[in-house]
């Protein structure tokens, strides 16, 4: 795989990882042509997609708030939109910023989970929220109920 | 190739980092860790070694 094809799959969202997946094939000499990498590729958002259900569902309730907070446009991206959101959260966020300069790699796989999983971080924010449990609340007093005798129960009523 | 404006990528920017301070406060965390932790639950463990 020539740096022409690695920066043009860059280009088209591809992330790091999926390149040096496939870079890691080709030089552990497996036979796989470019063609079949590039079909390879179109396959994978498939496969990504379900996994983020599947890794959703495992992730903890701080986890899962985290990625409720991530607010995207109402528009699908593309790779370099998200990748350009990032870059302007590094440059509010100093320490992410730099983490990012030093980083490379993490940026590119960031943005290609954002533009990847953005159908699936839109459709998480219409989930309804899971209710709380009813808080125990301590009765304060009404004004009927100021001076008045305890509550006889309802049998004494009855009888 | 882009589809978002920027002044979309702006206020995405700005509303995201906002909400991250609000969470960070509520979690008693800092915004830099949340952001570390989000970019931990979009790069599976297994990246690390294919990364060069």
């Amino acid at each position: 795989m020539n740096l022409d094809t690695k920066i043009g799959m860059v280009l088209e969202g591809y992330s790091q990882t999926d390149i040096g997946l496939f870079t890691y094939f080709l030089n552990k000499r497996i036979k796989i042509t470019e063609d079949e990498v590039k079909k390879l590729l179109q396959i994978t958002p498939v496969i990504l997609e379900e996994d983020f259900w599947t890794n959703h569902d495992q992730l903890n309730t701080q986890d899962k708030e985290i990625l409720n907070h991530l607010e995207l446009p109402d528009k699908q991206p593309t790779f370099q939109d998200a990748l350009q959101l990032l870059r302007i959260i590094g440059r509010r966020v100093p320490r992410i910023g730099n983490y990012f300069i030093r980083n490379p790699n993490r940026l590119h796989d960031l943005a290609s989970y954002i533009y990847r999983n953005w159908k699936n971080l839109s459709l998480i924010k219409d989930l309804p929220e899971e209710t709380p449990e009813p808080e125990d609340v301590e009765e304060t007093p009404g004004i009927e109920t100021i001076g008045a005798t305890s509550h006889k129960p309802e049998e004494e009523y009855l009888a | 190739m882009r589809n978002w404006t920027d002044e979309e990528i702006e206020k995405a920017a700005k509303r995201t980092v906002k909400k991250f301070e609000m969470l960070a406060k509520k979690q008693g965390t800092t915004v830099e860790e949340l952001f570390l932790r989000l970019i931990d639950i979009a790069g599976p463990k297994n990246n690390a070694k294919f990364d060069r």
